[in-house]
């Protein structure tokens, strides 16, 4: 038969084989990505090229594209190119770009395990601290901040050693509040944490929903836990689970005594029915609509939700304990600004970096409705909006008072697979509160001795 | 053609196939399993830790009940919609309803249409105050209206339901093919040696469709175990755990946590399971086979 001859006779399937894996082990993720040109001597004509990553988006990805101009427009001989990723995808493009022969040259991370850590133990990222002192980064922030920004080189602690991230914008938790519902329930803006729980008690009898929350990705229950943790946990306590401190445990009282208020205001029918099954866009839509007395969430949700309310919505921070005693809220500087190991332009790199975080831009943020890390005089007035306002005037509180505490899920990489749904097992009575954050300092335990 | 040339001729037909399956997915198979014996973090050197990997799977809660899930899910995406799917199939088939070929085209289009979309449609209709629940609310059945997907009870058997939604349809036509294919003269001689119905179903239809009865749960059992995209879409594997599969666990510790070792070994377990439960189901139906 003519297919049959038609064989080549010397070639074994053992070749064909081989012939095959090389063809595809050429299209793996070693093969170098479409758009990332190589840094190192990158050149338009003229200018210079200065490859820039970011997953942000909306305004706030406007306003550096916009001070990235400004740049641009005082350097000349300098071109920023800019590679814009979703933020769901951003780390394992990055960690792709960063490993590849053509990384780019300036990245925003993200705090803790989840990017900066896995990226500066692989050598991937530079220490800036030759920088630091020469544009004094080292003084620009508040202290509160610059634990934020400091790994060890080898990538194993976070939160002391060499300045890795430079800030320049920031995110806080806090309580968003229906301006109407509130008033109509009598007692004017809590001021302690007695006086909240109060008003959620108001609210159910009088019909309302006390708390709007969509926990259907998880994490959600988990920024109802910084609030409440904010008043019954210590700084020491908050600061130690993050930045590696064994003395401290999730199952500490401050973190116990939380858990078990969160259920029981689930049990006392405070947070919104249907609860797990609501995704947060959606309790934020029906927080629009008036559902909701209460709206727990980060600061990244005032464009929106001023824009829908107008002054309607109004923002605080977790009333303390104690009637006068300084708030405590949980935030971050947001992600910083790195220089990745390869690139070729380290003193081009550190110089937009000084220009993108200067007092400068954080006025334009702020005028902007978005916070910073730096302290701004008269940033309320340029506020767009009265929440806006608030908002700002809340954080330059915490920043002025150094009571900023970290993220508790930057203590480890599965907040996923365990801190979360597990929180939220918690918060809905599945689990005792104890045991739940037992599994919780197990994986905790576990992924500190992995390192 | 030559002695030789005949004993080719198979491997010759086999080898456009074979060209695409070897460097799609035999050399990633190869590629996980060997993963599979290292503690690597995508970016760092790799460790290679043997067997670690496993014990450490083996050994976790989370992913010995991530696999108990997949098990229940293949009651409701295989079992039943094979149970539902031999009645309708066998009643269409004998029934010349006006319409019937539509009928048997709409009991169909589940599987035609993206995971995804029925996921966020069944999402909709699942939700609190979704239609199921109004209706629930409708005939006075208050206590039954609960939120399906949020909750701790029924979120798993709920996105079973969509599975058997989804998969019914497809068994649906596999039998419907199947009946084609029974020679009539097989009726005609249980009608005469005095048959009813249900034992000219067991006689008849039933070996008869023995074959495609076995093609059918293997498609079905492995789209329960490989469950990823209807669970992502609507619970993401909560409330809690409550909905975690394999799959889940395999691309948050692949793609978030950074435990490509770990997520490398769910993989090959899950192969080998789905390998396990497709030979015996084929095991099962060649040794009942007329």
């Amino acid at each position: 038969m003519a297919l049959c001859r038609a064989a080549p006779r010397g070639l074994t399937a053992a070749q064909v084989i081989a012939v095959i894996s090389v063809i595809s082990v050429g299209c793996g993720p070693d093969a170098s990505d479409d758009g990332a040109r190589s840094g190192r001597h990158a050149a338009d004509g003229d200018r210079r090229i200065l490859e820039v990553w970011t997953p942000e988006s909306g305004s706030r990805l406007q306003m550096v594209q916009q001070r990235a101009d400004q740049f641009s427009a005082a350097r000349p001989d300098v071109k920023i190119s800019f590679t814009v990723r979703d933020f769901g995808s951003y780390p394992a493009q990055l960690k792709l770009a960063l490993a590849s022969d053509s990384a780019p040259d300036v990245v925003i991370g993200n705090l803790g395990w989840s990017l900066d850590g896995p990226l500066i133990k692989a050598g991937l990222l530079r220490p800036l601290d030759p920088w630091a002192a020469r544009y004094g980064w080292d003084k620009r922030f508040p202290e509160v901040a610059q634990r934020q920004m400091r790994f060890t080189v080898d990538g194993k602690h976070f939160g002391r050693g060499a300045i890795f991230g430079i800030p320049y914008a920031a995110d806080v938790i806090g309580w968003f509040y229906n301006v109407d519902k509130l008033e109509k329930l009598g007692d004017g803006v809590p001021a302690t944490l007695g006086e909240l729980e109060s008003d959620f008690e108001t609210a159910r009898r009088t019909g309302e929903v006390p708390i709007m929350l969509g926990n259907k990705p998880q994490w959600p229950g988990l920024h109802l836990f910084y609030l409440v943790s904010c008043d019954l946990a210590s700084d020491r306590e908050i600061n130690g689970i993050v930045f590696g401190d064994r003395s401290v445990q999730w199952t500490d009282p401050g973190f116990v005594e939380s858990a078990r208020m969160l259920a029981r205001w689930n049990a006392s029918g405070y947070i919104a029915d249907g609860v797990n099954s609501m995704s947060p866009a959606d309790a934020l839509a029906r927080f629009v609509r008036g559902a909701g007395v209460f709206l727990p969430a980060g600061s990244w949700n005032a464009a929106e939700l001023s824009a829908a309310m107008g002054d309607d919505v109004a923002f605080f921070l977790m009333p303390p304990v104690r009637k006068g005693d300084p708030r405590r809220a949980t935030g971050s500087v947001g992600y910083g600004w790195h220089i990745t190991a390869t690139s070729g332009q380290a003193d081009l790199a550190a110089e937009f970096i000084d220009f993108m975080t200067q007092e400068a831009f954080a006025i334009q943020l702020a005028a902007g409705g978005d916070i910073s890390p730096l302290p701004i005089d008269d940033a309320v007035p340029r506020a767009p909006s009265r929440l806006a306002g608030e908002i700002f005037a809340a954080w330059q509180s915490v920043l002025a008072n150094g009571t900023l505490l970290p993220y508790l899920d930057f203590s480890a990489p599965n907040g996923a697979e365990v801190i979360y749904p597990t929180m939220q097992s918690i918060i809905a009575g599945q689990v005792e509160a104890r045991q739940g954050l037992e599994l919780i300092e197990q994986s905790r335990k576990e992924f500190l001795d992995s390192q | 053609m030559t002695a030789r040339g005949r004993r080719a001729l198979p491997y010759l037909y086999l080898l456009p196939a074979f060209l695409f399956f070897v460097p799609f997915v035999l050399v990633p198979f190869a590629h996980t399993v060997g993963l599979s014996f290292y503690d690597w973090d995508g970016l760092t050197r790799a460790a290679f830790t043997g067997l670690g990997n496993y014990r450490e799977a083996f050994g976790s809660a989370l992913v010995r009940s991530a696999f108990g899930h997949a098990f229940v899910l293949i009651f409701f995406f295989g079992v039943l919609p094979v149970l539902l799917a031999l009645p309708l199939a066998v009643s269409s088939v004998n029934a010349s309803i006006p319409g019937g070929n539509a009928l048997r085209t709409l009991i169909f289009l589940p599987q035609a249409i993206s995971t995804v979309v029925v996921g966020v449609s069944w999402g909709w209709i699942l939700a609190l105050d979704g239609p199921l629940n109004a209706g629930l609310h409708a005939f006075g059945l208050d206590w039954a209206a609960v939120d399906w997907l949020g909750s701790f009870t029924w979120a798993l058997p709920s996105l079973g339901i969509v599975g058997t939604w989804t998969l019914t349809g497809l068994c649906v036509a596999l039998f419907f093919a199947g009946l084609q294919q029974i020679p009539g003269s097989l009726y005609d001689a249980a009608a005469v040696d005095g048959a009813g119905r249900l034992r000219e179903f067991l006689a008849v239809t039933l070996p008869g469709l023995k074959g495609l009865i076995a093609v059918a749960l293997t498609v079905t059992v492995i789209s329960a175990l490989r469950a990823f995209d209807l669970v992502f879409v609507t619970t993401r594997g909560g409330p809690g755990t409550e909905t975690v599969v394999p799959g889940i666990l395999i691309y948050r510790r692949a793609f978030e946590d950074g435990r490509l070792g770990s997520a490398a070994a769910i993989a090959v377990i899950l192969s080998i399971v789905v390998f396990a439960v497709t030979l015996l189901i084929n095991r099962i139906a060649d040794r009942n086979a007329p």
